[in-house]
Order: C-alpha cells, then sequence, then structure tokens
C-alpha cells in the first residue's frame, strides 16, 4: 500500500512515496538482488555504489525519471528515518507539465512509478543479456576457428 | 603458479584496450615510442610507462588468447568482452546466465589462464 506524502509551496512539490511494489515486480526484484548479490558486496551501478535494496530502487527510479524528464524532477538525499520512502522534487511549472503527462498517457503516475521505473530496469537488462550473449557466442566461435582481426576493433 | 606474475585488473585492461584496437597496429609497429623502450610492437609502447605490459606484444596476446580458445573458448570470450569491449561484469553475468560472482569467478580463472599462457613464451 502506497502513503503519499505531498507538500506544495509556491515555487515547488515535495513528494513522497512509500517504497512498495506488486507481486511479480517483488520476485523479479528478489531475483534481481540476489543476482548482483547486493547484501554480500557493494554493487556499483552508473558510478554509484549500492548498498542495499532500497538504495538500488532509489537509483532506478532515478535514472527512469530522469531518463523522461532530463532533470527536472530530482531525488532528494535519503534521510536514514525515512529508508521505507522514495522523495521527490520538483518546481510548479515541472509538477503541472507531469501532471498533464500523466492524463495524456504519457507518464507514470507516483503511484505507478516504482513499478514501471523497475519493469523498465528488467526490460532493457533482458535486452543488455541478449544482445551480450549473441556477442559472446560470435566472439567464442571467431576466436575457436583462429580467426582474431574479427574480434578486434579495426 | 608464480603470484607475482598476476596482472591487476586494471592492467588487464589496459592490455586489452590496446589490444583490441587494430587501428594502432601501425603505431604498435612503428613503436614510435617513448626513448629506450625495446620491441618495437609492444602494446603499450609509445602510450605510458607499463613496465610489465611492455613485456608483451599484440602478436602474443593474440596468440595466447587462440591457444586458451582451444581448451576454454567461453574464457577466451570472456576476457575480450570484459576487458577488450569493457561490458561491466555484471552485463557479462547476464549473457552467461549466472550470478555476479560466479562470473567474476570465472573472469578470475580466465585472467590466470591468460596469464599463464603469456608467460609460457
Amino acid at each position: 500500500m502506497h502513503t503519499d506524502f505531498m507538500h506544495t509551496d509556491s515555487m515547488h512539490t515535495d513528494f513522497r512515496t512509500k517504497i512498495g511494489v506488486g507481486d511479480r515486480t517483488l520476485a523479479r526484484l528478489t531475483e534481481e538482488m540476489k543476482f548482483l548479490g547486493i547484501s554480500t558486496r557493494t554493487v556499483v551501478i552508473e558510478d554509484r555504489e549500492i548498498t542495499s535494496r532500497n538504495e538500488f530502487i532509489r537509483l532506478v527510479v532515478d535514472l527512469y525519471v530522469n531518463r523522461w524528464w532530463e532533470g527536472a524532477v530530482e531525488l532528494l538525499p535519503i534521510s536514514t528515518e525515512e529508508l521505507e520512502f522514495i522523495s521527490f522534487c520538483c518546481s510548479s511549472e515541472c509538477k503541472s507539465a507531469w501532471m498533464g503527462a500523466v492524463s495524456a498517457g504519457a507518464a507514470p503516475t507516483l503511484h505507478r512509478l516504482i513499478d514501471d521505473a523497475l519493469r523498465d530496469y528488467f526490460c532493457r537488462q533482458q535486452a543488455i543479456a541478449r544482445n551480450l550473449d549473441t556477442r559472446l557466442r560470435y566472439v567464442e566461435e571467431r576466436l575457436k576457428a583462429g580467426d582474431i582481426q574479427s574480434v578486434r576493433k579495426s | 603458479m608464480d603470484r607475482s606474475n598476476l596482472l591487476s585488473p586494471g592492467e588487464f585492461d589496459y592490455l586489452f584496450r590496446f589490444w583490441m584496437d587494430g587501428s594502432l597496429d601501425s603505431i604498435h609497429s612503428q613503436g614510435c615510442a617513448l626513448p629506450g623502450v625495446r620491441g618495437l610492437d609492444r602494446v603499450a609502447s609509445g602510450f605510458r610507462p607499463q613496465t610489465l605490459l611492455q613485456q608483451f606484444t599484440v602478436a602474443e596476446v593474440s596468440a595466447a588468447l587462440l591457444a586458451i580458445a582451444q581448451i576454454d573458448s567461453r574464457s577466451a570470450a570472456l576476457l575480450v568482452i570484459k576487458h577488450g569491449y569493457q561490458v561491466p561484469i555484471e552485463d557479462c553475468a547476464r549473457a552467461l546466465a549466472c550470478s555476479a560472482s560466479s562470473a567474476q569467478g570465472l573472469l578470475l580463472m580466465a585472467q590466470a589462464l591468460l596469464t599463464r599462457e603469456l608467460h609460457a613464451h
């Protein structure tokens, strides 16, 4: 269940949403945490050190929002008592644009944001895996055939 | 294995970066270089002093990779993808369908194979 907090003044709006995802996303998230080994080591993604599940979610949401919102929505720094929440901040201008985009179906609502961001992340990772698997097989086959030039950049 | 021969991950990256780039072949073979650097087509010559890496030529790295590919082609390919194409280990793991730490383990073994092969000649 999400509990959202929204504080607005004339200049900007703060959003706060509880970290919570649907069952299917949660299952994949658990798998991903295991895959990355986040509980046992520090993982570096996009030059940021990730040591917990919530930090990971914050990063994924941040990357996702920034991809379609170009820096207009800012993730607020995490505070220790707020580990269960993600806080955002954006200008009132940006907020109305966001709400407009939501009504037009072009942007996720705050409620859908975390789920959407994670699903987008999983899709991208799948695409990377497919692409690299093909590359790996190609390089493997070329090396086995003794063809070194095809794997080097000319 | 003599551990003093082990290359660091940064050195592997460095070695492969120059090895990968075929457009540098003419520079490698001319060895337009640091004064006093011997062995004209050493992988690192002409760029910055990396004494360990100056032991190996492009041809030697190629030969070592091909030798590994005959016994363990997956390891040889992993070295090229990880260090040559600079793919993060997590992404390599996805392609190998294993966990990131297993992929790291495979990479360490592949690096040891390569080091042994390079020093064998």
